[in-house]
């Protein structure tokens, strides 16, 4: 490590980027653009409302909207999860590990800082995550009839998410924290004020600056690409959930009445 | 193979599915994520084990047409998303998934990971077909029959009459009564009570059946010779003008006959089709009651307005809860009550209640003839069911479910009684 980086110890630096390199740019705009076609896609959902529906409800939708989003997820009430155990466990890691990935690509653009051993914890995670994603691009490659069903947005969706959870554990893993500080140091004009050249950063930066861009590259590839294809259902699952729940509801279906 | 489509057939599909365009189609559109993982709750899927029969792959045929002409990425990038063209292959295809493999129980929206309801987009679909002209032709003429007749077997009002009449006899016989009646056309009773037109055609004792209980509960009730038909195959042929006119006869007669609640036969898809979605075919919220006999019944035992033996009943029963009744009605727990007050050996199918199999009669397939083969076979699910149980009767609040299920029964030698809670009612009766 450069002797300037003394004061920038590794168990604290998970995601250090102090200046806005050309990537952290490239992120925000990528950010923007994919909160903004979602908060379309959303503001119409909510402009379109229900459906009018005349008939004289016999339940109630709101409790049944409580239960879509609580009672009726439960892996025991649904044939898509308790027929499909390992798919299912697979599916709820790799959402997990996604949440997972949007939050520290928000505390990387913010500069939170994890201690070493958060970081080892999140790796753990990410791993398996990755490991699921993969487990179902595998399962929909393999199966004839996933196949059947399959779009390119399916196979393109899967692999963006995916290569983020891997890039995002590259990330932590190391080199690029250092790559972001030199980055930004550098373009900063702090390297000649605490005294180093550019040569001191120079092993630093040959790989991790490669794989910090790339990051973030992917990242922004993803959010760009989320309001395109079905990765936009992170909008639409809750309104699927809300007017599944608001027609059952009306009808006193659920929450269920018997066992 | 269907004839050629027309430019003029491709607009007014496309015309009616924007027509449609809200929140929750919009929704539904874009939610499915191609998991494949409710194959194992459509009976379609279960019993042909294809690709093609994914409940899936019917949302992906309205969605992809949905997407080809109204999002930017369907227009732009149709490849990306596999956006269709509304064309012959396309309609084709829809036409036998939509109508032909599918009964909209809605089974597969209650399994789906994610919640899209699949049995409303394939009644969006079928709404497309039924404006280009495609809806099948046994089922547009069963349509046809309650539009011409005013009931959907085509049953001539002398004819409806003369089974009431000796129907009328056959009660005063059983209960001992000369005054025992089958009120016909009587203005400002409480009760005005519909049949399914497969009552006076082929089960004239369920009518029986629920003369005696109105009788034995001392009932004001009436029906109609003008129009009794409970059942409206228009929602199942996705035809909002002609599901209108059925809807409005119904209204009409009940205004007519100054009656002050609306009782619905057991009939699945006549109690969701006037409960639920007349209202908004006729664009008016109904004011007066409207329920069904499911509930009727329940209220009569709870109440004490009818007494019954349970013990009159031994043999083993279960239940088939009709979709259209249960998971898309509400009415689960009353049939429960009636059998538990009715029978005394009353076991229940696996699974059941909301989450039941449709009997595969359902959504219009027991009027589609072209589909009898696919419709037989799914039924080895249901089938497989009841012999699980090891009863002797099976009771089933909907005569469409009947209907499928004697042919069921006859086809799987399952040697099981098929009767209506109404029947079961009348056997268990105690009249003083």
């Amino acid at each position: 490590m450069p002797a300037g980086l003394q004061g920038f110890p590794n168990q604290t630096v998970a995601f250090k980027v102090t200046a806005m390199a050309w990537y952290i740019y490239l992120t925000y705009i990528s950010l923007l653009v994919c909160l903004s076609s979602l908060l379309y896609h959303f503001v119409k959902i909510v402009k379109l409302g229900n459906p009018k529906d005349l008939s004289t409800p016999s339940g109630n939708a709101r409790q049944a909207i409580i239960y879509s989003f609580t009672g009726a997820m439960s892996p025991s009430k649904k044939e898509s999860a308790y027929l499909h155990l390992p798919t299912y466990a697979a599916g709820l890691l790799y959402h997990l590990g996604t949440f997972l990935c949007i939050a520290l690509l928000i505390t990387s653009l913010v500069n939170l800082q994890f201690p070493q051993v958060i970081i080892w914890v999140l790796l753990a995670a990410l791993v398996v995550s990755f490991a699921s994603g993969v487990s179902i691009l595998v399962k929909r490659m393999r199966s004839k009839e996933l196949g059947q069903l399959s779009n390119l947005d399916d196979y393109i969706s899967n692999i963006l998410v995916s290569l983020f959870q891997l890039m995002t554990a590259v990330y932590l893993l190391g080199g690029a924290p250092e790559a972001a500080f030199a980055s930004a140091t550098a373009s900063a004009g702090l390297t000649a004020s605490a005294g180093l050249t550019t040569a001191d950063f120079a092993g630093v930066t040959a790989t991790a600056y490669a794989l910090t861009s790339a990051y973030f590259v992917t990242a922004s590839l993803l959010l760009l690409y989320m309001p395109v294809g079905k990765l936009k259902h992170a909008v639409y699952f809750f309104a699927a959930r809300y007017h599944l729940a608001f027609f059952y509801g009306r009808r006193n279906v659920w929450p269920p009445k018997i066992k | 193979m269907m004839e050629g489509i027309t430019d003029q057939q491709i607009e007014k599909g496309l015309q009616m599915l924007r027509s449609l365009q809200d929140g929750k189609l919009m929704t539904h559109v874009n939610s499915c994520v191609h998991c494949g993982l409710c194959g194992e709750s459509c009976l379609y899927y279960l019993a042909n084990k294809e690709a093609r029969f994914l409940p899936a792959m019917k949302v992906d045929l309205v969605s992809s047409v949905y997407k080809r002409y109204f999002t930017f990425t369907g227009r732009v990038f149709p490849k990306l998303i596999n956006a269709r063209d509304l064309d012959q292959e396309t309609t084709e295809e829809m036409v036998d998934l939509l109508f032909g493999a599918c009964t909209m129980c809605g089974r597969c929206n209650i399994h789906c990971s994610i919640g899209v309801d699949i049995a409303f987009l394939v009644r969006t679909g079928r709404m497309m077909l039924t404006e280009m002209g495609l809806t099948p032709v046994t089922l547009q003429s069963t349509v046809n029959a309650a539009l011409t007749t005013g009931n959907n077997m085509g049953i001539t009002k002398e004819e409806f009459v003369d089974t009431l009449n000796w129907l009328e006899e056959d009660l005063r016989d059983e209960v001992n009564d000369p005054e025992a009646s089958i009120p016909l056309n009587e203005k400002g009773k409480k009760l005005m009570y519909t049949l399914n037109p497969r009552e006076p055609k082929f089960f004239p004792l369920s009518i029986s059946a629920m003369a005696k209980v109105f009788y034995a509960a001392k009932e004001s009730w009436t029906l109609s010779t003008e129009m009794y038909d409970v059942t409206n195959y228009a929602f199942f042929s996705g035809n909002p003008k002609e599901a209108k006119v059925i809807a409005d006869r119904m209204h009409a007669e009940f205004k007519n006959l100054g009656a002050k609640e609306l009782v619905l036969a057991e009939c699945g898809h006549g109690d969701r089709a006037y409960r639920w979605e007349a209202p908004n075919y006729m664009k008016t919220k109904l004011d007066y009651k409207v329920y069904t006999s499911v509930e009727l019944l329940a209220e009569y035992i709870k109440s004490g307005r009818i007494k019954v033996d349970k013990e009159k009943i031994k043999q083993r029963v279960t239940l088939h809860d009709p979709c259209n009744l249960a998971r898309n009605g509400g009415v689960v727990s009353e049939q429960r009550y009636v059998l538990s007050q009715t029978v005394s050996d009353f076991v229940e199918m696996t699974p059941h209640g909301i989450d039941n199999l449709c009997c595969g009669g359902g959504g219009g397939q027991l009027a589609m003839s072209e589909y009898n083969e696919r419709r037989m076979k799914i039924g080895r699910l249901k089938a497989d069911q009841i012999r699980n149980t090891g009863a002797q009767i099976v009771v089933t609040p909907c005569h469409n479910c009947v209907d499928q299920l004697s042919q069921l029964n006859s086809f799987y030698k399952l040697n099981v009684q098929i009767k209506t809670l109404a029947e079961i009612v009348a056997d268990a009766l105690i009249i003083d």
